[in-house]
């Protein structure tokens, strides 16, 4: 990295993980999409045929192969996916000093020195409210985008779940916030750049549905 | 049992809203099942019990890989 730049390095690091899941998750989108349009008729199939678990499959059947539904992978990916989250939170909870990083990387030789001060003037080691809300905004922005995206042409939703989704639109962004608001600005710049690369998924998927 | 079932409950409400809002970090891929597995859990636990309720219900999860056809499959 240029200049030893730690949050070049976390920023560079993230974007290569969500390129390498890139195809997996665009795919994954579509599909989880395609379902939700035609949850409507699973929910009028589960109406009409209430007391009948043989009609109600058959009926189910028929709706997934008429919609041609096909789901991928099922819960694979996210065990592949879970040790990496796991071992990048360790990275940065632990903190990053050269100590912890020769431990870590025993076969890389020790960068020597880690400038922890990202594009100059954000220290990477230290708490940073206003990167903590840049993140809560970049992610109430990222969770609309995605919503009108799942939910598109779902007809009559029904109150019920409007009620539901309004609530879920601002918990996660208030989530991060409390919890960037104590935590190493690091981790924040994670969860920043992770955020606007989804945002940048979307786009795609939207222009190319 | 009401334990077990207020607890897939939960994971079910905690499940739609990251699917929904497609929080960063994981990849949600759908399910390949129709019911989905929580759906199933419940149904397994009020019919066959808390063990072999249970037991059912981790066989199905097991269930959903790349080697299945996934589809309509009821307990």
């Amino acid at each position: 990295m240029p200049k030893h730049d730690l949050g070049l390095a976390i920023i560079v690091l993230t974007v290569l993980i969500r390129l390498l899941f890139l195809p997996l998750s665009i795919k994954a989108q579509r599909s989880q999409r395609a379902l939700n349009i035609i949850n409507p008729h699973i929910q009028a199939i589960k109406e009409k045929h209430k007391h009948d678990k043989t009609a109600q499959g058959v009926a189910m059947m028929a709706l997934y192969k008429e919609h041609n539904i096909n789901p991928i992978a099922g819960c694979i990916p996210l065990l592949i996916q879970l040790p990496i989250l796991i071992a990048l939170y360790q990275v940065f909870i632990s903190g990053l000093n050269p100590q912890t990083l020769s431990i870590l990387y025993p076969f890389i030789h020790n960068p020597g020195t880690i400038n922890p001060l990202f594009l100059g003037f954000i220290s990477i080691g230290i708490k940073n409210h206003f990167l903590a809300i840049v993140a809560g905004v970049l992610q109430f922005l990222q969770a609309r985008q995605s919503m009108n995206y799942m939910k598109a042409s779902s007809g009559a939703a029904n109150p019920q779940m409007a009620v539901l989704n309004k609530q879920m639109l601002y918990f996660f962004p208030v989530m991060i916030i409390v919890i960037g608001w104590n935590i190493q600005a690091g981790l924040i710049l994670y969860w920043i750049t992770t955020t606007v690369f989804s945002i940048g998924e979307q786009l795609y998927l939207r222009r190319t549905q | 049992m009401n334990l077990i079932l207020s607890l897939i409950k939960i994971y079910r409400t905690i499940n739609t809203w990251l699917r929904a809002t497609q929080v960063p970090g994981l990849v949600y891929t759908p399910c390949k099942f129709h019911p989905t597995c929580s759906e199933y859990a419940e149904l397994a636990v009020q019919k066959y019990g808390i063990l072999r309720g249970s037991w059912k219900a981790i066989t199905r999860i097991l269930r959903c890989n790349p080697f299945t056809a996934g589809g309509v499959d009821y307990i």
